[in-house]
């Protein structure tokens, strides 16, 4: 994996959220960091082993995200196989890694987070050749497509919400045209990801039109590319990718996105939750994966390979099914012509 | 207490508050996922349970009301493909998407018995009746089984070229079950039911 690459990985909108905070009170010097919130309570239950059961090991570390994948993943295996979960931390070596699937000896390996899939490459990476590891399934990591290849005997679920998901929702939601969808997006790291999508968005008759913003955009890079497809391209909506070169300061957010988008109203579809806010409108509407449903996903991949004997054979990385609406109510209502009746739809409604 | 589970084009929380406000006298759970149903259906028995005709069935539990769309209380199931319109000669070597009424194992004979096949074709649940499309979208399902009234309302909503085999099948339509004396009331309640919010869980009213 390529520097870059790394640098795109670990979206989490943390930094993004503490400068839009600073916005909606009217301050935007440096944003403090926001320490994610704690979790203390969160623990990992492993029950007594059986005999005669496979183990599935889970590495991840503890959040309320991972947790909710997590038992329900559990809850969907348990009773074919002993589930076994070990947290990763920032302390976790590629060796405890290998300590954990020797004491275990799992059959199927899940391994949840960027964190936890780099220390197991690295402890991939010390084994000798030949080595036969357990057939590992990949989620909740940022573009994993670009990370599976890195890695034997892979496969999992991507964490991106497709394209054509979020805007075939979109599309239900207005009462306006979506067919042209812009987005902005680093050609160096991400093209191969936006071509794929493109594909998906085809089928569903949506345009896409991606603008390259180079390695390290800059503000005026941003506003260039956001007025060449408001304007130029009159896009019907925008598509913001989990890319935190995208969000890298302050300036790139307040003199880069907010700036052109205070203009004109678009649709503006973001894949964190905490960008949709009331006080600042950057992301209208978010769409994230569904953590309980992304658990029951996984675990039908898993029965899936138990029942191929544990071959990843030619199979692909899977797209996530299952989506979780957020709306800012007011920008959505007032300047988007999003259709009152839908409200039900909503998961989370920001008012 | 009222348990629900079923599958609606809305989301559980929202009819959760729908039916809350209905059904005032006890309170009201709408589960979105099987095994949630399923355990807490045995750890705390509630007062009457809302499902689709085969959850009930399959836990045993008699349906006091029945919920009716067209005069019956039971609605055509179809096979939906995408692009080429599945044969239903050769379903055994499928996969075949399904929403999950009943985990795993069940869902797995009820869909084999559906189709009328000699072996279990491979089965994938989802959760909600939005994710049916993405299986196709995505190839993770050679087809999903879903009844008519949806497979036509997802229709709408996609520009793929969706296919729609006939089975010849059909499936019950939600049933409340009332399990004690405090249940006796809500079958009251539902019998009044508007039919705006009959239709929010695809019935037309209730009968006994």
């Amino acid at each position: 994996m390529d520097q870059i690459n790394s640098r795109i990985l670990r979206f989490s909108g943390i930094s993004i959220c503490a400068v839009l905070a600073a916005l909606a009170v009217g301050c935007i010097t440096p944003a403090k960091p926001v320490v994610p919130k704690s979790t203390p309570q969160l623990t990992l239950q492993n029950d007594p082993r059986r005999e005669n059961f496979e183990a599935v090991l889970i590495l991840m570390p503890l959040s309320e995200a991972t947790q909710e994948v997590y038992l329900t993943l559990k809850d969907e295996l348990i009773d074919s196989f002993d589930v076994i979960a070990r947290s990763v931390t920032d302390e976790t070596t590629p060796q405890a890694i290998g300590q954990h699937i020797q004491d275990a000896k799992p059959s199927c390996l899940v391994l949840m987070d960027n964190r936890t899939v780099h220390l197991y490459r690295s402890y991939q990476l010390s084994q000798p050749s030949g080595t036969d590891f357990p057939t590992g399934v990949v989620v909740m990591t940022s573009y994993l497509g670009s990370i599976a290849n890195h890695l034997d005997k892979i496969t999992g679920i991507a964490y991106e919400i497709p394209e054509v998901t979020v805007f075939r929702n979109l599309r239900t939601f207005l009462d306006q045209p979506v067919r042209k969808i812009g987005v902005l997006y680093r050609k160096v790291v991400l093209e191969s990801y936006i071509r794929e999508q493109m594909k998906f968005a085809a089928m569903e008759q949506f345009e896409t039109i991606p603008i390259d913003v180079g390695k390290t955009p800059t503000p005026a890079d941003i506003r260039r590319a956001l007025t060449e497809l408001r304007d130029y391209n009159q896009v019907d909506a925008i598509w913001v990718l989990n890319d935190n070169a995208l969000f890298a300061s302050s300036d790139l957010i307040a003199q880069g996105w907010l700036a052109e988008l205070n203009k004109k109203p678009l649709p503006v579809v973001v894949g964190v939750t905490n960008l949709v806010q009331k006080d600042v409108h950057f992301g209208a509407f978010a769409m994230v994966p569904d953590h309980s449903a992304l658990g029951v996903q996984t675990a039908n991949l898993i029965y899936e390979l138990a029942d191929e004997d544990w071959e990843i054979g030619d199979r692909k990385i899977e797209q996530p099914l299952s989506v979780k609406t957020v709306i800012d109510y007011e920008q959505a209502v007032n300047h988007l012509n999003f259709k009152e009746e839908m409200i039900d739809r909503i998961d989370i409604v920001i008012r | 207490m009222l348990y629900v589970f079923l599958h609606t084009s809305i989301r559980p929380n929202a009819l959760q508050k729908i039916l809350q406000q209905k059904v005032s006298s006890v309170n009201t759970i709408v589960f979105g996922r099987f095994r949630d149903f399923e355990k807490q259906l045995s750890q705390a028995p509630p007062d009457a349970v809302l499902a689709a005709r085969p959850v009930l069935d399959a836990q045993q539990l008699k349906a006091t009301l029945r919920g009716i769309r067209d005069g019956v209380p039971t609605t055509p199931y179809v096979l939906m493909s995408n692009q080429t319109q599945i044969s239903t000669d050769a379903l055994g070597d499928k996969t075949i998407g399904t929403i999950d009424l009943l985990g795993r194992k069940k869902m797995t004979d009820f869909v084999t018995r559906l189709l009328k096949l000699n072996s279990s074709p491979r089965v994938k649940r989802v959760t909600k009746l939005q994710d049916l499309l993405p299986l196709l979208q995505f190839q993770l399902a050679d087809a999903v089984l879903l009844s008519k009234s949806e497979a036509d309302k997802i229709k709408q909503h996609s520009q793929l070229e969706l296919q729609i085999t006939d089975i010849d099948v059909k499936v019950g339509l939600p049933a409340l079950a009332c399990l004690t004396p405090r249940g006796a009331p809500i079958c009251k309640q539902f019998e009044s039911f508007d039919p705006t919010v009959n239709a929010q869980m695809g019935v037309e009213k209730w009968i006994k």
